[in-house]
């Protein structure tokens, strides 16, 4: 068998490249589907013929297998169960058999003591039994040993009702329920009586802990055990003596239920796996232990049971593995030679169905396959035929299309480049008109645009430069003597087929002609809103008419070119109104960023000026007195701006642009070159040669202006003359508001400056008279009342003396005893009365001396001293002082005194002044406070001195009732007091301000919570009290 | 459907309690060990323990405190140990597991005492819900029996010397002695003993009152002293009856109860292989031996000048000859 697919014989052939091309593509995805789809339905065929049968015959023999391992597994199960049974059978039975030799002899035979050693010796042979009891025939118990406890003989205990000794006369022999021993260890009684009716009967406590012995030693697979449930489903044995010691109960287990609910023959169901104690899976047998009513377990855990039984699925599903693979493989291979000439079928054809007609399918199995091959090839054959005949037809259409097609493409690609460059008229017009020559078969094309009465050149394709300089200097007027001017006039489409036949011209239009040597031309007129902006006219250089789908065609670029130009307008009309206004706001930011200074303001000026104009430099003039001042430039090199800097001030007389400029006057210089004075020099210096002038006019006077300069030489555009202007305008606005802006400024500052001299002024005078006033007073006040003062002071002092004397001279006289009591009793009287009025005649005199020192400042001298060490000598002589006035008065001092505090200038002798003053106020506070009854109270003044560098601070801090608010606005006014009248003179607070702020320049501030604490924060100076008690003296 | 259940069993078998666990490897166990007497008295507990593969110097630290000698130190010794952290704590009779218990409710004890349900030290055999587990060797009921077997074994005894650890018995013991003694026609002399350097002098003042065989009574201490007693009882020529079948062997005149290497090989050391590898206290009920040996040493008999009855004899589990 040979199978191929024969390349073509004629590859020249067109259908045979399109298939070629389109063949890697096309066949490949769709031939790996194909593949896939029929070869794998064969495998899977095959594969699951072979694989259901292996399958079927693995199911049948894993069943037949299992159920025979099962039922074996059962057999085994139960025949062990017996067998264990059987053991536990036998370990009580041989119990039973060794007590029987105890019960032999009747009780009147033998003594006691052969008795206790038979039965010590049964212990001795049998380790199960713990205790052994023996009873008469009457019940009464005779005997009993132990393995622990000491042995008993003759208790007497009467045992006749005991179940222990009835069942065992009643049966022989009585098995006991279990029990367990201190709730632990598994006990059984077991009693049996003699043969003989006067025997008695032996009980036999039996430690059932030992059937672990036998329990432990029966094998059960690999894994598996044995065990022992009671009656009720408590656990007597198992090899796991934990679990027994623990008085496991069984009963909840599934397979304990069954085996206990259906006795022996439990069927196979209950081999099923359940759950052990521990939580195993196992399979359970069970065998009853006939006497006793126990039943025997025995277990094996599932994984073991069924071990085999998996060995053998494993082995199966090998098999089966190995035979499914031998299936796929056979399937392969079938599938290939059954696939195979289908593939080169399904090849052939699919070449020939993606054209290639040349194809040849070879296949030589000699079956039906071979003759479908074959049909194949011929249908390719009468396939290829047809196919040439219709290709010609194609080309043809083909060629019509391509042409509408360039068409297209051509319009298409103006538009795009109308839309790209919009604000670019120039080279929109070019496009145009290239495009349109192009496809009209014209050789060249002229665009002209209305300019006042006259249609001008705006763009042309294909004609000479000499033609395009003509054109640009003569415009053609508005009359009807040309092609152009007829379609601009009427308004509609002109063609002249022959130019040269059309006698109607004019001279200008022959010259035209003669320059641009066309032969055929045709006028479209561009209109806007009903009026012609300019024509667009396109010319052959032979007599050859436009057709009409040319004419039609040139109408959309007509079209196109209207909305172009006007585009362009609207674009360049925009645009110069932003940078209007761009420019504008610019110098309003500057003014706004700094309103106090001109000179950022007339550089943003110039720099704008600069860029608006699209010019080279630009500078800034004011005129002043007569002179004309550089306020700003744009900088160019260094050495050009030192002549400009250099040049200014100069008188404005010297230069006719800037009395032009002053006049209020727009001018410019087409060229420097043609003055002849120093802005020429300038010019060549800075490297310029045009310029332009505005005048920057302030309500119609001119201040100055803006010139600004270009490096070629030529007028100045009019839109650029205007713009200028206009800004020029903006700019004098811009300048006067900072101006204002300036002169409001600093007329705000000299006023807030002179409201605050003329307040402190007010504050000082008052201050300065209120306390004038009252040292005035007080001292008046005192020199009236010292006088009088002393008179009543010596007077009773003197009084006094006498009264001394009165009494010596009538101690002489013999006078009766009650006259003499009598006087004795006025003179003591008289001499307290004028006690009392020296008494408050010193106080008086004290307040009166304090009033004085009030008014006279500045006493003693000032010398450094330790503020630390006067601060606590005055608080000693304070708390003495205190002391000394009432000697109950206590309260708690606390001092923290900074060592950095050291010396300061002061007058010692004041400040100690102010310190005694400060402290016994504190006092008084905390001592009033206490008396209000507050229990808990502690009454504490604090001292705290402080070093703050040039200044020490004091502070008297009193926990005493602090101060009302009404109080600590007039405390430090003289005579104003809040003690009792006669406690206080009300110029403690007053002079001890005096004495800190004016003698030393401290403050005194205070502090105070009221009912809590007051606080007195004095700060000193270091070494400013001199100068300023200096000052005041 | 089988190899779910075959994996469902892989798991239990993996969550079975204790037995098939072993030691995390690289880690070190630590044993806190309080008994009485030097350490190779304990070799049952040492050799299982290697056999289950807890070695020392490789896996295992014992930190090891005897406690015979100072037992007025005993809260100390139990500090110390605790303070070791270790895994689990042994300790030999009441006073030593008071102790313990006085230190840590957390470490796992196991405890070899006469009656641990009986003392109060766990609530419940079959369940102990403290820290602590162990074995109950009913020490206290056998100083009855064993006294009951000297007597048997003298017969024509008058006076019983009584040796007794004051810590480790108390009074209402001594008198069920006493009562059962006079029920024989024996005249008991209870030498109290309180430290352990008094032991020689107690043997002594029991010679000196008249005894003419001593019962040795249950004591940790007694069993750390035993080779004092025996040469003491030997000079003096008392027989004594000793606790543990072991004793007898070592050249004690005789001896009943369980037998030492035994209760530490079967009961005592699979606790703590149980604790050392994470099992909880509460896993394992207090134990009680059930099997209990009468040995009686003839060429001790023999060199005290000793003749026993026949009978006796015939009720020996062992007899050395």
């Amino acid at each position: 068998m040979s199978i191929s697919v024969h390349p073509p014989s004629d590859p020249g052939g067109v259908a045979a490249r399109a298939a070629a091309r389109t063949e890697p593509s096309a066949s490949k995805p769709f031939g790996a589907r194909t593949r896939t789809r029929l070869f794998t339905k064969y495998v899977a065929l095959f594969v699951a013929v072979v694989a259901i049968a292996l399958l079927s015959n693995g199911i049948f023999e894993v069943f037949f297998y299992y159920r025979e391992h099962k039922a074996a597994l059962i057999r085994i199960q139960h025949e062990q169960a017996e067998a264990a049974a059987a053991k536990i059978g036998q370990f009580i039975k041989e119990i039973e058999n060794q007590l029987g030799w105890t019960t032999q002899l009747p009780w009147s035979a033998g003594s006691i003591e052969q008795r206790r050693f038979d039965a010590l010796r049964l212990l001795r042979q049998v380790p199960a039994i713990t205790e052994l009891a023996q009873v008469d025939s009457t019940g009464k118990e005779r005997l009993r040993v132990s393995r622990l406890a000491m042995d008993v003989v003759d208790s007497g205990l009467d045992l006749s009702q005991d179940s222990k000794f009835s069942e065992a006369q009643a049966h022989k022999v009585y098995y006991g329920p279990v029990y367990f021993r201190r709730d632990s260890e598994p006990y059984m009684t077991l009693s049996l009586a003699g043969t003989r009716k006067d025997a008695g009967v032996s009980i036999a406590e039996v430690n059932l802990k030992l059937i672990w012995d036998v329990v432990s030693q029966i094998k059960v697979g690999e894994h598996g055990h044995a065990y022992v449930v009671g009656p009720a489903g408590r656990l007597i044995a198992h090899p796991d003596i934990s679990l027994v010691l623990r008085n496991t109960d069984m009963s909840k287990l599934p397979q304990v239920q069954a085996a206990q609910a259906g006795g022996s023959d439990a069927d196979s169901e209950s081999l099923q796996g359940a759950k052990n104690i521990q939580g195993q899976e196992v399979l359970t047998a069970s065998a009853p232990i006939a006497p006793l009513g126990w039943t025997m377990f025995v277990e094996l855990p599932v994984e073991e049971a069924y071990g085999s039984l998996y060995a053998a699925l494993q082995r199966l599903a090998l098999v089966l593995a190995a035979a499914s693979l031998f299936a796929v493989l056979a399937g392969i291979f079938l599938a290939r030679r059954m696939v195979g000439p289908i593939q080169a079928l399904r090849a052939g054809a699919e070449r020939i169905g993606g054209g290639d007609f040349g194809q040849r399918i070879s296949i030589t199995t000699g079956d039906e396959l071979e003759g479908l091959a074959d049909q194949f090839n011929e249908m390719g054959a009468r396939l290829q035929e047809s196919y040439a005949d219709l290709e010609h037809k194609v080309e043809q259409r083909t060629s019509e299309l391509k042409q509408s097609l360039e068409q297209q493409t051509a319009t298409a690609e103006v538009l795009k480049v109308i839309s790209r460059s919009a604000f670019d008229l120039q080279s929109v017009l070019k496009t145009l008109l290239a495009s349109a020559a192009k496809l009209c078969e014209a050789e060249k094309g002229i665009i002209f645009l209305r300019k006042k009465n006259s249609y001008r050149l705006a763009s042309n394709y294909g004609f000479s430069p000499e033609f395009e300089a003509f054109a640009k200097a003569n415009p053609f007027p508005m009359d009807n003597a040309s092609t152009t001017t007829r379609a601009a006039q009427s308004g509609g489409i002109v063609q002249v087929v022959d130019v040269l036949a059309d006698q109607t011209r004019s001279a200008l239009a022959r010259e035209y002609q003669r320059l641009g040597g066309f032969r055929t031309n045709l006028g479209i007129p561009l209109r806007r809103g009903g009026e012609t902006i300019g024509v667009f006219t396109l010319t052959r250089q032979e007599v050859r008419a436009f057709t009409p789908r040319q004419i039609e065609l040139l109408q959309t670029f007509a079209d196109q070119a209207v909305i172009a130009i006007e585009n362009a307008r609207l674009f360049n009309e925009t645009k110069e109104a932003l940078e209007r206004q761009t420019a504008t706001s610019d110098i309003l930011n500057v003014i706004a960023g700094s309103p106090t200074d001109t000179r950022p303001v007339f550089e943003a000026i110039a720099s704008r000026a600069k860029s608006l104009v699209a010019g080279f430099s630009s500078t800034v003039f004011r005129f002043i007195d007569g002179q004309t001042h550089l306020e700003a430039f744009t900088p160019t090199a260094p050495e050009a701006d030192k002549i400009l800097t250099s040049t200014f001030p100069r008188p404005v007389a010297d230069f006719a642009p800037f009395r032009m400029a002053q006049s209020g006057e727009v001018t410019q210089v087409p060229d420097v070159e043609v003055l002849t004075d120093e802005i020429k020099d300038i010019g060549r210096a800075r490297g310029f040669r045009s310029m332009l002038f505005a005048p920057l006019m302030n309500k119609g006077v001119s201040i100055g202006f803006i010139a600004v300069t270009r490096v070629e030489a030529g007028s100045f555009a009019e839109h650029h003359v205007q713009l200028l202007r206009t800004f020029a305008d903006q700019a004098v606005i811009a300048i006067g508001n900072t101006e204002l802006f300036n002169e409001v400024q600093q007329r705000t500052r000299e006023l807030s400056k002179s409201l605050d001299d003329l307040r402190t002024a007010q504050d000082r005078l008052v201050q300065t008279e209120k306390l004038a006033s009252l040292g005035q007073l007080t001292a008046g006040i005192a020199h009236e009342i010292k006088n009088p003062l002393n008179f009543v002071n010596n007077f009773s002092a003197l009084s006094v003396e006498l009264l001394d004397e009165l009494k010596e001279v009538l101690e002489s006289k013999d006078l009766d005893g009650k006259v003499r009591e009598e006087i004795d009793e006025i003179a003591q009287m008289l001499k307290g009365n004028l006690q009392k009025v020296v008494q408050h005649g010193k106080r008086a005199d004290s307040i009166v001396k304090n009033m004085l020192l009030h008014s006279r400042e500045g006493s003693g001298e000032i010398r450094p001293a330790d503020i630390n060490a006067i601060v606590e000598e005055s608080l000693n002589l304070a708390y003495h002082g205190a002391r000394a006035e009432n000697s109950s008065f206590n309260i708690t001092l606390k001092r923290d005194f900074d060592p950095a505090a050291g010396m300061i200038e002061l007058y010692p002798q004041e400040i100690t002044r102010v310190f005694l003053n400060l402290i016994s106020n504190g006092f008084y506070a905390a001592s009033k406070r206490k008396e209000t009854g507050d229990e808990g109270f502690e009454p504490s003044l604090t001292v705290i001195t402080k070093s703050l560098g040039s200044e020490v601070e004091i502070r008297i801090r009193d926990n005493g009732t602090g101060i009302p608010a009404e109080v600590r606005e007039k405390m430090f006014n003289p005579f104003f007091t809040t003690k009792p009248a006669g406690e206080g003179t009300g110029l403690g607070l007053s002079m001890s301000h005096d004495i800190v702020v004016k003698q030393h320049g401290g403050k005194i501030d205070v502090n105070t919570e009221l009912g809590a604490f007051t606080e007195f924060i004095i700060s000193l100076p270091r070494s400013t009290a001199r100068t300023q008690a200096g000052e005041r003296r | 459907m089988r190899r779910r259940k075959f994996i469902g069993l892989l798991g239990s078998a993996a969550a079975w309690p204790f037995g098939a666990r072993a030691q995390e490897p690289g880690r070190i166990y630590r044993l806190g060990f309080l008994g009485s007497g030097p350490r190779n008295n304990y070799f049952p507990v040492f050799e299982p323990l290697r056999r289950a593969g807890f070695i020392e110097g490789q896996n295992l630290i014992v930190d090891w405190r005897a406690f015979a000698q100072q037992v007025d130190k005993m809260p100390e010794l139990a500090r110390e140990l605790v303070e070791g952290k270790p895994d689990v704590l042994y300790a030999s009779g009441d006073l030593a597991i008071s102790a313990l218990l006085q230190v840590t409710s957390t470490i796992p004890i196991v405890g070899v005492t006469e009656d641990m349900a009986g003392s109060g030290l766990v609530r419940s055999l079959a369940r102990p819900d403290t820290n602590l587990t162990g074995v109950s060797i009913f020490s206290t009921e056998l100083d009855g029996k064993r006294q009951e077997l000297l007597i048997d074994a003298l017969p024509g005894l008058k006076r019983l010397g009584v040796l007794a650890d004051t810590r480790a018995t108390g009074a209402p013991p001594l008198q069920a002695l006493h009562e059962a003694a006079r029920a024989r026609n024996v005249e008991l002399l209870v030498q109290p003993v309180t430290r352990s350097e008094e032991i020689g002098n107690a043997i002594e003042a029991a010679k000196e009152s008249g005894a003419t065989a001593l019962n040795v009574l249950a004591s940790p201490v007694f069993y750390a002293f035993r080779g004092v007693i025996m040469q003491r009882a030997a000079e003096l020529r008392l027989p004594a009856i000793y606790q543990f079948p072991e004793e007898a062997k070592e050249g004690g005149f005789a001896a009943y109860g369980p037998s030492f290497v035994a209760l530490y090989v079967d009961m005592v050391t699979p606790k703590l292989v149980g604790l050392l590898r994470g099992a909880k206290p509460s896993d394992f009920p207090v134990e009680q031996p059930s099997k209990f040996k009468l040995v009686v040493n003839l060429k001790t008999a023999k060199a005290l000048g000793v003749a026993i009855p026949e009978s006796f004899l015939l009720r020996a589990d062992e007899v050395i000859e």
